[in-house]
């Protein structure tokens, strides 16, 4: 028996669901479109000669150096430059700019103008390498967070580690959620490759700036859009449950007596993983929350997509495709008796 | 020397549990080097497996790198009969066990308020432990997680020797790089010592130095 709203304590805002969504449909960018791109890379992280591989999934053009993946089914990039990371001695990184803001669990970041002036240099680069797409939403800089600990588990160290210029993409006023919807760049302060793509003009202020951050890494995760069909929605109540209140272990929860807490719930869209084929661009609900101990074990934290449309509305909207039929990650509601009107 | 791999999940109704956790054996059993030695899920995922048990081997200390894909909270991580937790007497790698990676959510948080330091005494010889600051996620392509992770651990190595290894450290990130948003946290913490540097570690075919001597921990956390 599926859950109702009644067995969910909600501790986000419900999302409003409009009577039709845009379903968009995406490409794949092909080897021979993305070749320029890669040999920009390639240039960019001087990873000289490059050797290529084949896996069932990429197609891998590498060096001593580094390594540049073009990820078939998507078309989707990653590039690193080996050496920057690895010749550390640990996980800190001395960054100009760097301030503690106390923050809990974020405490490092960079001061305004020492993010600004990484933002500019990856915008540089991505815009060099045509990858900065019409649909991006969001552009933002975010410290990998770094403590040493003592033999007893006792902080004795923190800090910063690489940075991550990450933007997000985002559609008809929604977002574009899940790991086909990102492009990132991985910086490191001094890497020696990121002064080339700046003007000298750039260069200078930023030399007398003290920031020397260059670009160590890239993974690019986008689709483009091309064309739209039109997606009938229900209201929240029917929408929740196509998925999440059909959703077989929370139920199992839900009916041992546990109590499930839901703190997020967003009407999103859903980009697949680059490894995956996606034609279409489709509504999902982003959910996370906790469900509270009980008989069948601890409290534990939980993260789901779930989707948000019938089979039947998307054959409606002519589009067809597995993802679009089931869960794309093996969650199988139990079926539904249909409704007899 | 061949390298024992493990994988543990519990589906709960989730399947992409099972494939998530066997991924990472299955795509190992196929290198040289490797040997995907257990494979247990839903019900013989047992707590004693884990923690530390008068008179049995916990099954887990019987490998050097396990996935294993349950739930979980910053203290705690579910087995079908209880939980294991950080009051529990755990000694991982007291046998073998080097690398523990695992799906539980916040499992690895680290903050003001709860310092990942409180796993700190779990490490007897494991060199890794590789989780989540914050939520990880099912349901959007997660599945392949622990594939991606043999993958650019030691696969793709094996594959073409040529390639610039991942250190098991930028294995675990890629691998959530690649399968999640960038709202989640990949983390990890790490143990290192004299004569046994765990930064660069690698997941080879052989053996590598334990962590004994003059231990220090570190932990990382950031966007995937």
């Amino acid at each position: 028996m599926a859950m109702t709203l009644r067995n969910l304590d909600f501790t986000s805002r419900l999302p409003t669901i409009p009577s039709v969504l845009p379903i968009f449909n995406l490409s794949a960018p092909d080897f021979e479109e993305r070749k320029p791109t890669i040999a920009r890379l390639a240039e960019h992280l001087k990873l000289g000669a490059l050797r290529t591989v084949e896996l069932d999934h990429a197609r891998i053009m590498a060096s001593e150096r580094g390594d540049i993946h073009f990820f078939l089914a998507s078309g989707g990039l990653w590039a690193r430059d080996a050496t920057v990371g690895q010749a550390a001695p640990n996980e800190l990184r001395k960054w100009d700019g760097l301030v503690d803001t106390q923050v809990d669990g974020h405490r490092m970041a960079l001061t305004p103008d020492a993010a600004k002036r990484v933002l500019g240099r990856a915008d540089k680069l991505l815009r060099d390498l045509g990858l900065v797409g019409n649909e991006v939403a969001s552009q933002t800089l975010q410290l990998d967070q770094v403590a040493q600990l003592d033999a007893k588990g006792r902080e004795i160290d923190h800090g910063a580690g690489q940075a991550t210029v990450k933007y997000q993409y985002g559609v008809e006023g929604l977002p574009i959620r899940g790991a086909g919807a990102k492009t990132l760049l991985f910086a490191e302060p001094g890497a020696g490759s990121g002064d080339e793509t700046g003007s000298e003009a750039e260069s200078e202020a930023e030399s007398e700036a003290g920031s020397e951050a260059g670009i160590s890494g890239i993974f690019h995760a986008w689709r483009p859009i091309s064309g739209a069909g039109k997606l009938a929605m229900t209201s929240l109540e029917e929408a929740l449950g196509i998925g999440l209140l059909a959703d077989p272990e929370l139920e199992q929860y839900s009916i041992a007596g546990h109590r499930i807490q839901v703190s997020r719930l967003e009407l999103v869209y859903l980009a697949l993983p680059v490894f995956m084929r996606q034609t279409h661009l489709f509504p999902m609900f982003q959910v996370e929350g906790v469900v509270s101990e009980g008989p069948k074990g601890i409290r534990f934290h939980f993260g789901r997509f779930h989707h948000a449309a019938t089979p039947r509305a998307y054959a409606d909207a002519g589009a067809f495709a597995s993802y679009l039929t089931a869960n794309p990650d093996g969650i199988s509601p139990r079926p539904q008796r249909p409704v007899i009107k | 020397m061949t390298r024992r791999i493990g994988s543990w999940w519990i589906k709960d109704g989730v399947d992409g549990r099972r494939i998530e956790a066997q991924g990472f054996g299955s795509l190992l059993a196929g290198v040289v080097g490797f040997h995907w030695a257990e494979d247990h899920g839903d019900a013989d995922v047992l707590e004693k497996d884990f923690v530390e048990t008068a008179n049995y081997a916990e099954r887990v200390d019987g490998v050097d790198a396990v996935m294993m894909s349950s739930h979980g909270n910053p203290d705690a991580f579910s087995v079908s009969d209880g939980s294991v937790s950080t009051s529990d007497t755990l000694r991982f790698g007291k046998g073998d066990l080097e690398i523990f990676a695992t799906h539980a959510c916040q499992l690895l948080e680290h903050s003001d308020a709860n310092s990942v330091g409180r796993w700190c005494p779990a490490f007897d010889r494991l060199h890794y432990m590789c989780g989540f600051h914050n939520n990880s996620y099912s349901g959007g392509g997660q599945n392949a997680r622990g594939f991606h992770f043999a993958m650019y651990a030691a696969y793709m190595h094996a594959v073409a020797p040529w390639l610039p290894r991942y250190p098991v450290r930028e294995a675990w990130k890629m691998a959530n790089v690649i399968v999640e948003g960038s709202n989640v946290e990949w983390a990890y913490l790490r143990c290192t010592g004299t004569g046994a540097d765990t930064y660069n570690e690698m997941l080879t075919s052989s053996e590598t130095a334990d962590p004994t001597r003059n231990r220090s921990f570190w932990t990382a956390h950031g966007s995937c």
